[in-house]
């Protein structure tokens, strides 16, 4: 597109120029070159809403099981509760690292 | 405009934009929110909240003589771990926590409901059978929790509890 605007200009221009001394961004910049990333920002906003709906869940039981007298089942539920933040955990940082 | 009107136009500006909540703030509030999950989850196995019959005590007389159809309340084995005793129209003696399993009411005996009478919570209507302490009607989410009880020459004694919906 840059091309088309300015024909003089190349996606090499300046390059091996004397009076350049520290370089620009290269050839490519300001072009989108991850076009999926807002879609894959709402997928991950998705999953982990539906991980926090788990949990809710996950919590119910787990209050309901310790009140009857069924630890063993609370503790279940708690690691689930905590697999599941875990899960959470990586969607937000490995994506946020991406997201850049 | 001078520096102080620039500096509070700059101002505005921010926390105008600071306003907008993006998809990553819903995202970072989502993750924040499912870390107090796992958190609650993990403290509520472990032991934090206190359930009817937690604790020890030695046997504690409850009253002298219980009329069929009459009820006592009273607190056991703690004096947070309210308790009603009642004696139905055929002569049983039983006794459960008065502590609704939904949102902790007192529960009440009302003989005048029901074909033998009903442990009844007002709050949200919770219904639960005098026999056995199960949820026959409304929201609670677990059978009301037994104070064991014994019936000896000078009166009625609570003597031990079971957790909610565990048999003798």
């Amino acid at each position: 597109m840059t091309h088309d605007r300015y024909p003089r200009i190349r996606p090499t221009s300046g390059y091996a120029d004397p009076r350049i001394r520290s370089t620009g961004p290269g050839p490519g910049a300001g072009v989108e070159t991850d076009p999926e990333r807002s879609s894959m920002l709402s997928g991950r906003l998705a999953l982990v809403l539906s991980i926090v709906v788990g949990q809710l869940w996950a919590i119910t039981i787990g209050l309901n099981a310790w009140m009857m007298g069924q630890t063993r089942t609370a503790w279940w539920a708690a690691a689930f509760s905590v697999a599941s933040f875990l899960v959470a955990l990586w969607a937000w940082r490995l994506g946020e690292r991406r997201d850049r | 405009m001078s520096v102080d009107e620039q500096e509070v136009a700059a101002l505005r500006e921010r926390i105008a934009a600071d306003s907008l909540t993006s998809r990553r703030d819903y995202l970072r509030l989502a993750v924040t929110m499912s870390g107090g999950l796992a958190l609650g989850s993990a403290v509520t196995a472990a032991g934090i909240f206190h359930r009817h019959g937690d604790g020890a005590a030695p046997p504690k007389l409850v009253t002298a003589a219980l009329a069929p159809g009459e009820s006592v309340a009273f607190s056991y084995p703690g004096e947070e771990d309210r308790a009603v005793a009642l004696r139905m129209a055929d002569g049983t003696l039983v006794a459960y926590s008065s502590i609704c399993t939904h949102l902790a009411c007192a529960v009440l005996w009302r003989a005048d409901r029901g074909e033998r009478g009903e442990l009844y919570c007002p709050c949200h209507e919770g219904v639960f059978d005098p026999r056995t302490g199960a949820v026959t009607a409304g929201p609670p989410p677990r059978p009301l929790p037994r104070v064991l009880l014994e019936e000896r020459a000078d009166g009625i004694y609570a003597v031990g509890t079971l957790r909610s919906g565990e048999e003798a």
